[in-house]
């Protein structure tokens, strides 16, 4: 394919995604102005975006907001880095690995998000509870990435570094290291989401700020509108975090062909 | 044998057995006796699966010597040593490093200093025909070009002693050829001592300076011929040299019974 048919194909694929995107908004508001759907039951893009705009200039939506988010970021951050630094010992360990991995597997097959009622319980209803929530999804994929990441090294290149005379040290921070990015990045990716829904998850359960306490309070004023209004401003910024991660991964991974990143 | 120059590897009744699948030891390497002389090229031919691979295992130190007598470069091999090169059979580049931080891969770890290991490898990798794409990556060369890459890093490394592994043995004909004659005339002008392991008999003869002969597994060496041809060489004429064809025949009729054998057990 040349780059003009490409560059056509791109072109296409962004209309079609506008198109699509206005047209359902068009349509649902129409929908409901016609009363071809109950607005109490589904609301409509026009009141939704009032409520938006309402609750952004008073102030109350910047505030949950930055709850959710200072939760979940705190959550992805210590998750990831705890995650990351376990998965290394883990794989370069093989005897650790060994003894450690089927723990490993048994915790990610464990529903965390069930854990949220006892860390409640644990750590109250404040900060720490949906800091740890969010954490604890974290952390399990990030070992899990990082751990496969440093065992599906290639033997080749491991005895390549072992006859050059490269060190334990050397062959970890030259091979297994640089070896295991591409997991770091795609584990760090659906860490994203997995922080978010801890936060909000842990917010349901019991809070007194956030997104999760939002829509819940909403929910039990039967205010369809102001649940959907913060669920969409959540989506549309763990999608624009994704989307700035994606760009960050392409730059650190150009090494890597454009399909395989 | 006569001992005119310094050996570079000395084997003595080397074997090596491994557990396979039964739980019963199945002898790998029997008793292979073999030298290699400082600045002599020398081919390993043999059928496939026996042992000639795992005999470059043990001279790198990759494997623990089971039984047998070893020396390399006029020493036991009891550590890596980095006067031994070793090109592997897959190119075995790093695909996050570029071209040239590839090929000073093995200078990084000695710890020379950033500068002067670019100048090297420069000057290698133009040798090899690659100036102009030291900042490519893998991904974006051919596999022609990233096993030239392969053969830089161990040769900017100037080992005293290479081992290669079938390294041109997964390239397309006509680029085997064209990396064959690039590699000899590097080989030509510096004369480093090479174990060379193939299973390509024309090309054994066109690049050594000797040619063993190794059996079906158990790996024994039933034939070792001096390959007595002038050098400078070109590849594509020596093929239609009359000693050339007769050093095949040769090789040939030790090394076809075996190669059957190997058909029947692989069966």
């Amino acid at each position: 394919m040349n780059a003009a048919s490409r560059s056509n194909d791109a072109a296409v694929i962004r209309i079609s995604q506008f198109v699509t995107l206005i047209g359902f908004i068009i349509l649902w508001e129409v929908s409901a102005r016609l009363g071809l759907s109950n607005v109490t039951w589904t609301s409509s893009p026009f009141r939704i975006a009032a409520e938006f705009w309402e609750s952004l200039t008073s102030g109350e939506l910047p505030r949950h907001l930055g709850v959710t988010l200072s939760e979940a970021v705190a959550g992805l951050a210590l998750g990831a880095v705890v995650g990351i630094l376990l998965g290394m010992v883990l794989g370069v360990s093989r005897l650790v690995g060994a003894i450690i991995e089927p723990f490993i597997m048994a915790l990610n097959c464990l529903p965390r998000v069930a854990l949220g009622p006892l860390i409640v319980m644990y750590l109250g209803i404040g900060f720490a509870s949906k800091f740890a929530l969010a954490f604890s999804l974290v952390v399990v994929p990030m070992m899990i990435n990082v751990f496969e990441g440093i065992r599906s090294t290639d033997p080749v290149l491991v005895n390549l570094l072992r006859t050059v005379g490269a060190s334990r040290m050397q062959t970890f921070f030259k091979l297994l290291l640089p070896n295991c990015i591409p997991w770091i990045f795609s584990a760090l990716r659906v860490s994203i989401s997995f922080a978010m829904i801890g936060a909000i998850v842990g917010e349901f359960i019991s809070a007194r700020a956030g997104i999760g306490y939002m829509i819940d309070t909403a929910a039990g004023a039967f205010d369809v509108t102001a649940m959907l209004m913060p669920l969409i401003v959540l989506m549309l910024v763990t999608f624009t975090f994704d989307r700035l991660f994606v760009m960050l991964r392409n730059r650190m991974l150009h090494w890597r062909p454009a399909d395989q990143r | 044998m006569t001992r005119d120059k310094a050996l570079s590897l000395s084997i003595r009744g080397l074997s090596y057995a491994l557990l396979d699948r039964s739980k019963t030891m199945r002898p790998i390497l029997d008793n292979v006796d073999l030298n290699v002389r400082e600045g002599e090229f020398v081919s390993v031919v043999g059928p496939s699966g026996c042992g000639k691979s795992t005999l470059l295992n043990f001279i790198s130190n990759l494997l623990p010597v089971q039984s047998g007598e070893l020396e390399v470069l006029g020493a036991p091999v009891r550590s890596f040593n980095t006067k031994v090169g070793y090109v592997f059979q897959q190119h075995a580049l790093l695909p996050w490093r570029s071209v040239i931080e590839n090929t000073e891969l093995g200078l990084e770890v000695k710890g020379e200093s950033r500068d002067e290991r670019r100048a090297r490898c420069r000057d290698v990798l133009a040798q090899m025909g690659l100036a102009g794409f030291e900042d490519h990556y893998p991904s974006e060369i051919s596999g022609g070009m990233r096993q030239r890459v392969s053969l830089a890093r161990t040769l900017v490394a100037e080992p005293e002693f290479i081992l290669m592994d079938e390294p041109f043995g997964a390239l397309d004909a006509q680029t085997k050829v064209l990396i064959q004659e690039i590699f000899l005339q590097y080989w030509e002008r510096h004369r480093r001592s090479v174990l060379f392991v193939t299973h390509d008999l024309g090309e054994a003869i066109s690049l050594s300076d000797r040619v063993v002969v190794m059996s079906a597994r158990p790996g024994r060496i039933i034939a070792d011929h001096v390959i007595d041809l002038p050098r400078p060489r070109n590849g594509e004429k020596l093929r239609s040299d009359p000693r050339f064809i007769e050093y095949h025949d040769l090789l040939w009729s030790a090394l076809r019974d075996e190669a059957a054998n190997a058909m029947q057990v692989a069966q």
